[in-house]
């Protein structure tokens, strides 16, 4: 039984260790963000790089997202508001976003599970614009999509956030499930 | 696809095909596809009934292409006997390795969510050397541990019973995860993907399953690790390209995924028929 089984156990290890390499040369290593003011921890591609002069406590773009505007992971964090509920955070930045956003609208809401704990997405789309600085040019303006996970960890309202043109937000959607999924609150 | 055969007679194993198993396996598909086309006509009275509700229906949908085969397989096998218990036993075994090896080792040890999309190179080298070799390493071990040995498994076509059935419960134990991570499920495309893995694992069980056969029945037993290693290819290229057919831009396309699915149980079938006839 041993030249049965032997070799089934030589070829998963050697697939194995040949995916986890490779892969790790491919793309696939992430970079941990850490909150040092708060719980927040998660990661993100390393390729990703980081926006400087932010004001968010993290922003982070794609640069090979392949759109005109640039897949952008923000995470921002605040204070609680007494007795405030997770659908009145998650409302509180649909408004801000709709004062600052041109075009925003909220697809939909829904509740999700992040880190262990309650939370709520809100999936938006707005219009961005690829060449704000100039007031000819020949690049339409760009449908973006985004999504918005709002959760408490005591008194403290983390938001994270991830925005990508619409053309590209179905393969960014699924790096941000992959974001989420790497989340410690 | 290209199979190998039998390179000298056994003294045991020499039987007709067993007509049964290609029936069950020919059944399966066109009652599957047809239970996707009945899912789309009720999914409207399915949406949205509540989150309580909503994962019974999820349940539902994911047991129900197991319980169609196994039926099948029994209706089908009363005529030439296969143990219920041990086809049972190795689906279980399927099942339980899936949510016991496959979800966690490929979710929290090599994190496939990091890789799965991040381009097209991880994500066709982590489907098969990750996804594809972890699969199919969990349906090699429920028929090797349970049936293998058994005085039941006796002919090549028995390998191919219980690879698929191997398959057929890792897929349920997927279906069933994926029923219920989320917060909520629209059982027309639900019902479409979870189709197309029940019909995508038992097709590469069943190739498994039958190079075990050969390894068992015709004392070879390198045909094991040739068996796995050509699974996991298929299974890998196959988790690449179904996401490739199903996604594009902002569109999903479940129904190309089922074509796919459909094709390519279809094709192991037709492939695996005319070894066993080949062999007759």
């Amino acid at each position: 039984m041993r030249r049965l089984d032997l070799p089934v156990w030589v070829a998963l290890v050697v697939m194995l260790a040949a995916g986890w390499s490779l892969l790790r040369t491919t793309g696939a290593r992430t970079v941990e963000f850490a909150d040092t003011q708060g719980s927040l921890r998660l990661r993100y591609p390393a390729g990703w790089l980081r926006v400087p002069g932010s004001n968010a406590l993290l922003e982070v773009q794609d640069p090979l997202s392949g759109a005109p505007v640039a897949t952008t992971l923000l995470a921002h964090r605040g204070p609680k508001a007494a007795d405030q509920s997770l659908d009145q955070a998650a409302r509180e930045g649909a408004f801000d976003h709709s004062q600052q956003l041109p075009m925003y609208r909220v697809l939909r809401q829904r509740p999700m599970r992040l880190g262990g704990r309650d939370a709520v997405a809100v999936d938006y789309a707005y219009i961005a614009d690829p060449h704000e600085s100039v007031l000819t040019a020949e690049r339409l303006p760009v449908v973006m999509r985004g999504t918005e996970v709002v959760v408490f960890v005591d008194q403290t309202v983390y938001r994270i956030d991830l925005r990508a043109a619409a053309a590209v937000s179905d393969r960014a959607r699924a790096q941000f499930e992959g974001i989420l999924r790497e989340v410690h609150l | 696809m290209s199979l190998p055969g039998p390179t000298s007679v056994p003294d045991r194993g020499a039987s007709l095909p067993r007509r049964s198993i290609w029936i069950a396996q020919t059944l399966t598909i066109a009652g599957l596809v047809a239970y996707v086309v009945l899912l789309q006509a009720l999914a409207p009275a399915l949406q949205e009934p509540g989150r309580r509700a909503g994962v019974a229906v999820g349940l539902g949908l994911a047991l129900v292409p197991a319980a169609l085969w196994l039926i099948l397989f029994y209706v089908q096998d009363a005529r030439e006997p296969e143990p219920l218990g041990y086809v049972l036993r190795v689906a279980l075994a399927g099942a339980v390795l899936g949510g016991a090896v496959v979800l966690p080792i490929v979710e929290r040890v090599f994190g496939s969510a990091a890789w799965i999309n991040a381009g097209p190179l991880s994500s066709l080298l982590g489907s098969i050397l990750i996804i594809g070799a972890l699969q199919e390493f969990c349906v090699y071990l429920a028929v090797r541990f349970t049936v293998y040995e058994s005085d039941e498994f006796d002919e090549v076509a028995d390998g191919v019973t219980y690879g698929t059935a191997a398959g057929i419960g890792l897929a349920a134990m997927l279906n069933l995860w994926f029923v219920t991570a989320g917060p909520s499920i629209n059982p027309g495309p639900a019902a479409i993907r979870i189709v197309v893995f029940a019909l995508g694992h038992s097709a590469f069980g069943g190739v498994l399953g039958y190079f075990l056969g050969l390894a068992k029945i015709y004392r070879r037993p390198e045909r094991a690790v040739q068996g796995f290693v050509l699974a996991a290819v298929l299974n890998g290229l196959f988790t690449y390209f179904l996401r490739e057919v199903t996604q594009s831009g902002l569109t999903y396309k479940p129904w190309n995924g089922l074509v796919l699915a459909a094709a390519v149980a279809i094709a192991v079938t037709v492939v695996l028929v005319r070894r066993e006839h080949a062999k007759a």
